[in-house]
């Protein structure tokens, strides 16, 4: 895939030419720290490592050291991390939601390391409005098909929407691709194609068509704050949508959105005309995070973007990742997630049907 | 401020405490405290890529000067942002400067009859800048004969046309157009393998200007004109995608002069209209998704001016600006969704000149500026002071101290000069950017030789750092807004100018030495790190030798040396994995060391020569330029990329040995 950069740079490099050069740098390794603290799990994991020298294998595990956290907020030592193997360490702690940490790490001959970060407020699921399918054959139309979500209790932090594959398995892959119909999201992440129809023959999703895909996440801060000007997307871009056979994500009360995603790995015809989208094996994720983590995340998918274009002078600007880690490097974040499945039926039914815990949980 | 240009002309006439002998025939550029000026003819002699110079290429070879990519109309004056920098013509705003990719200047060099380049003791009519103000004054019709001119270069072609419509009025026209899109099929296989495999490409280069003059009595005069530029590129990779890219100039002013009695008045209306924008459009469905950028600025102002003793002259005037900004505003299917901003400034200014000829002159200059932005007032006012002293009948001390205000600001992509930046105003998250800066020197006139030599020191807040520039070229750029630091800067520095002329030999030499930082409180823990066109020494030459001048006819031959010490760059020091949720694989992500920049480039070293002929017969002018850029066929290193698979640091340069011409015919 090309990815969605203009073409400008490509004059530049008309007369251009590249050869090897040698660079040393010369700086000593450093430590690694990368630990998202998590609700409502029951032990918290931390990876410890050194950095790794250009050109270089993959920097070693620290398995020596002292590793605690500290509730700030109750001023309460929290626990101590240990060493687990395969460069885990671990916490067997539930933490508390709106509470801020600071984690400690000590490493022998080398300066105090230290974070801080603090845990997302735990919002609520309070309403699925499911509706079925329901293709009209005879008379050549259909109605939409779609799940709606209403997620109360939001904190400021900035929801993280992504659609994952067969939930349960030891490994969850996000989808590669998601486009979305507002614009009331984060353009940070786009890729390089432009939504041109939905798979699944005749139907199509209009309102999606044109608009750039983004990579994995659509990253959504509360409406009004991203564009000043919400008047223009107005009445061409109505939150109330206009789509088909699609999943549609309610964040916000009042506030529709909807996301439709595509992935060469995930069954999309699983939601076909008809087909109720439970049928398909994916999970909807909305993860709030901290502000540590929220700004990690977007400048790590910044860079990876970078990295994916073609054209040398995106290489040209080069900035470091956000790291809060004093004296070293690395996250360290907190993160809720919710997951939810696609029903068709009310948010009533999905709680009559037996097991459907076990489909919508926290994690 | 729009000033007409013979009240220009009256100001240059106030600056003028220096011997006559300190212009140097015609070749060379003029010293003055705070400013160096130079005719067209010493502009078009610099050897460029294009064939023929223009104002930022003469730019890039004074001292006080960083350049950004080579070939390009990118220049960092006295470690400010390349957006510190206003280009006027006339007095009005030029935002979009660059044509051909950064080529050349926006504006024509027919049009243009000379320029000022001030970097210090500016004038009370003049704000909105950091750094420094190319000032270009354009010709002024003919009222008596008619006169056409045209011209070739390697990517461009002009024509214009001095036409008296009668005993007061006069009215010039000039265009350009390029023909790069026919060049480009015809050179396709010679380029680099990274263009040549496009499918199609199409590019409309275009650019015109106007300007009717009507002398209504000896003293007062009314000039009424126009200006447009387009620079449209489009390319087809063959996958059923086309993409897009283009920016637009268009100015039009009606100024008018009057003389009564001792009093000298000016106004002037002038509207500006500037865009750029990008589109990525798919074939299959007729898709498209459009990026833009807006500015729409209507200003009046008014000057006047009053001699009030033989020493003494004082000025003063109002200016009102009214602009609406749209910067990142993005569309699909020709909806826009805009992110516009509608700020104005009011401004009212006095400036006081004491002058005795050939003893001393002192320039002080006061403006205050209410400007309003997003609901937010911001009142900013500049000084300026400008003092010299004859020391002696050869040797002058010069002195400027400015505090600067710059209301717009510009979010930089990459150095290239080309007119793709965003410009935004000034709001509570991004004030307004101010500088404070001072220069001591001394400059002397012995003979055939000509030099000055001075310190500066430059500070800077408020200025606007984008993080993610290469995002000027992606959707990224819709969410501009999440990606500006604010911090400040520091430069100081010495500059060192020579010149000697004789009657077939000129030659200049100009040094820099200097430091630029940088502080970001999101970069370096908030410490100060290099500016990454933080170029220590820069070094500039150039001669001509007049192999023959007879009646109507003129043979030289010139060459222009360049040796600088390169930019920095940020190389990667070691890299670590990355922790994002429900990744299949952790990420190595790189990391730049303890500072941005923390690598500085090979040293630019380019050598340039030119041929210049020069003949008449009748009535018919000729003048050709023959030139070869960088003829030493340097590779110079413009950056620096790693690549993964050979585990290397690869160096990417830009413009190998590029031979050039242009042609110019009058009658």
């Amino acid at each position: 895939m090309r990815p969605f950069l203009f073409f400008a740079p490509f004059f530049l490099l008309a007369f251009s030419c590249m050869r090897p050069t040698a660079l040393d740098p010369k700086e000593e390794p450093e430590v690694v720290v990368n630990c998202v603290l998590q609700y409502p799990h029951e032990e918290q994991e931390l990876v410890l490592s050194w950095t790794t020298a250009p050109g270089g294998s993959a920097g070693a595990f620290i398995t020596e050291g002292d590793v605690s956290l500290y509730d700030l907020t109750s001023g309460e030592e929290a626990g101590s991390f240990h060493y687990a193997g395969d460069g885990r360490w671990l916490l067997p702690r539930q933490l508390v939601p709106g509470n801020r940490y600071r984690l400690n790490v000590r490493i022998p001959h080398h300066d105090a390391i230290e974070a801080e970060t603090t845990l997302p407020n735990a919002y609520t699921m309070e309403n699925i409005l499911i509706v079925r399918a329901l293709h009209i054959y005879d008379f050549g139309g259909y109605i939409a098909l779609g799940t709606h979500y209403d997620l109360q209790n939001l904190g400021p932090e900035t929801v993280w929407i992504a659609f994952l594959e067969a939930p349960g398995q030891d490994a969850l892959h996000t989808t590669k691709q998601i486009v979305v119909d507002t614009r009331a999201c984060d353009p940070f992440n786009t890729l390089g194609d432009l939504a041109e129809s939905v798979p699944g023959g005749r139907f199509k999703y209009a309102k999606v068509n044109g608009h750039p895909y983004h990579a994995k996440w659509i990253r959504m801060e509360k409406p009004g704050s991203f564009y000043r000007e919400d008047e223009d997307i107005g009445s061409k871009e109505s939150p109330v949508l206009n789509l088909n056979e699609k999943t549609e994500i309610q964040v916000y009360p009042g506030e529709n959105y909807g996301v439709y995603y595509q992935d060469e790995d995930f069954e999309v015809d699983s939601i076909g005309p008809g087909i109720a989208p439970q049928d398909g094996p994916g999970r909807v994720v909305f993860m709030t995070v901290s502000e540590e983590y929220d700004q990690y995340m977007k400048e790590v998918y910044v860079y990876r973007n970078r990295e994916r274009t073609e054209g040398l002078l995106f290489r040209y600007d080069r900035t470091n990742v956000y790291s809060n880690i004093v004296g070293g490097h690395g996250i360290f974040g907190a993160a809720i997630s919710y997951y939810m499945p696609w029903f068709s039926g009310t948010w009533d039914d999905l709680k009559n049907k037996p097991g459907w815990e076990d489909t919508a949980f926290w994690e | 401020m729009a000033l007409p240009q013979s009240l220009q002309a009256q100001t240059a006439e106030w600056r003028d405490t220096l011997r006559p002998a300190m212009k140097v025939d015609n070749r060379g550029v003029r010293v003055e405290t705070g400013a160096i000026r130079a005719d067209i003819n010493t502009v078009r002699r610099v050897v460029s890529p294009l064939g023929e110079g223009d104002a930022i290429k003469l730019i890039q070879t004074l001292p006080g000067v960083s350049t950004g990519a080579e070939g390009s109309s990118a220049i960092f004056v006295r470690g400010g942002n390349m957006g510190n920098n206003l280009m006027t013509l006339d007095g009005v705003p030029v935002y979009g400067i660059s044509h051909l990719l950064g080529l050349t200047s926006a504006i024509p060099s027919d049009v243009v009859r000379d320029m000022d380049f001030q970097v210090g003791g500016f004038e009370g009519d003049r704000s909105n800048l950091l750094a420094s103000h190319i000032r270009l004054r354009s010709v002024t019709p003919a009222v008596s004969q008619a006169k056409v001119h045209a011209f070739a270069s390697n990517f461009l072609l002009g024509a214009g046309a001095d036409i008296p419509l009668g005993d007061k009025t006069g009215l010039v026209m000039a265009g350009r157009l390029s023909p790069l899109q026919l060049e480009y099929k015809a050179l396709k296989g010679l380029l680099s393998k990274n263009i040549n495999t496009l499918k199609d490409f199409g590019a409309g280069i275009y650019d015109f200007y106007g300007k009717f003059y009507w002398n209504i009595a000896p003293e007062r005069q009314l000039t009424a004109w126009a200006f447009g530029s387009w620079d449209h590129y489009r390319f087809d990779t063959g996958d059923g995608t086309s993409q897009g890219l283009g920016w637009t100039n268009l100015i039009g002013a009606v100024q008018y002069h009057a003389r009564t009695g001792a009093w000298t008045q000016d106004a002037s209306l002038s509207f500006n209209y500037y865009e750029n924008g990008q589109e990525l459009s798919s074939g299959k469905d007729k898709s498209s998704l459009k990026m833009k950028s807006q500015l729409k600025e209507l200003t009046l102002e008014g000057k006047w001016m009053y001699p009030a003793s033989r020493h003494l002259t004082a000025s003063f005037g109002a200016q009102g600006k009214v602009a609406i900004f749209n910067p990142g505003a993005s569309s699909i299917d020709n909806v826009y969704v805009n992110q516009r901003n509608v700020p104005w400034t009011g401004t009212i200014w006095g400036q006081m000149d004491w002058k005795e000829e050939g003893r001393y002159k002192i320039m002080g200059s006061l403006r205050g500026n209410l400007f309003h932005s997003d609901g937010q007032f911001f009142f900013r006012p500049e000084v300026s002071l400008l003092a010299e002293a004859n020391l002696s009948e050869w040797l002058v001390a010069s002195f400027t101290a400015d505090r600067l205000v710059q209301f717009y600001h510009t979010l930089e992509g990459v150095p290239l000069g080309w007119s793709t930046d965003l410009l935004i105003p000034a709001d509570a998250s991004t004030p307004p950017e101010t500088a404070w800066q001072a220069f001591a020197g001394l400059r002397g006139n012995l003979g055939a030789h000509h030099f000055s030599a001075g310190g500066y020191y430059k500070q800077m807040r408020n200025l606007v750092y984008y993080t993610e520039a290469a995002a000027i070229f992606s959707a990224a750029r819709l969410g501009w807004k999440d990606n500006i630091d604010v911090g400040r800067g520091v430069s100081f520095g010495m500059e060192l100018l020579y010149e000697f002329t004789s009657e077939k030999f000129y030659a200049k030499a100009a040094y820099t030495l200097s430091k630029t930082t940088r502080v970001f409180p999101t970069q370096n823990d908030g410490f100060p790190f290099p500016a990454k066109f933080d170029r220590p020494h820069i070094l500039n030459m150039n001669a001509e030798w007049t192999l023959a001048r007879k009646e109507h006819v003129r043979h030289a031959v010139n060459a222009a040396f360049t040796l600088q010490s390169g930019h920095c760059e940020s190389v990667k020091s070691f890299s670590y994995p990355s922790l994002m949720p429900y990744d299949d694989e952790p990420e190595d992500l790189p990391y730049y060391g303890n500072k941005p920049n923390n690598y500085r480039m090979p040293t630019y070293i380019r050598l340039d020569i030119g041929y210049n002929f020069t003949w008449a017969k009748g009535r018919w002018e000729h003048n050709l330029l023959l030139g070869i850029y960088n003829v030493l066929n340097r590779h110079n290193p413009f950056m620096l990329t790693y690549d993964q698979e050979q585990k290397t640091w690869m160096e990417v340069s830009l413009f190998p040995i590029l031979p050039n011409f242009s042609y110019r015919l009058a009658f």
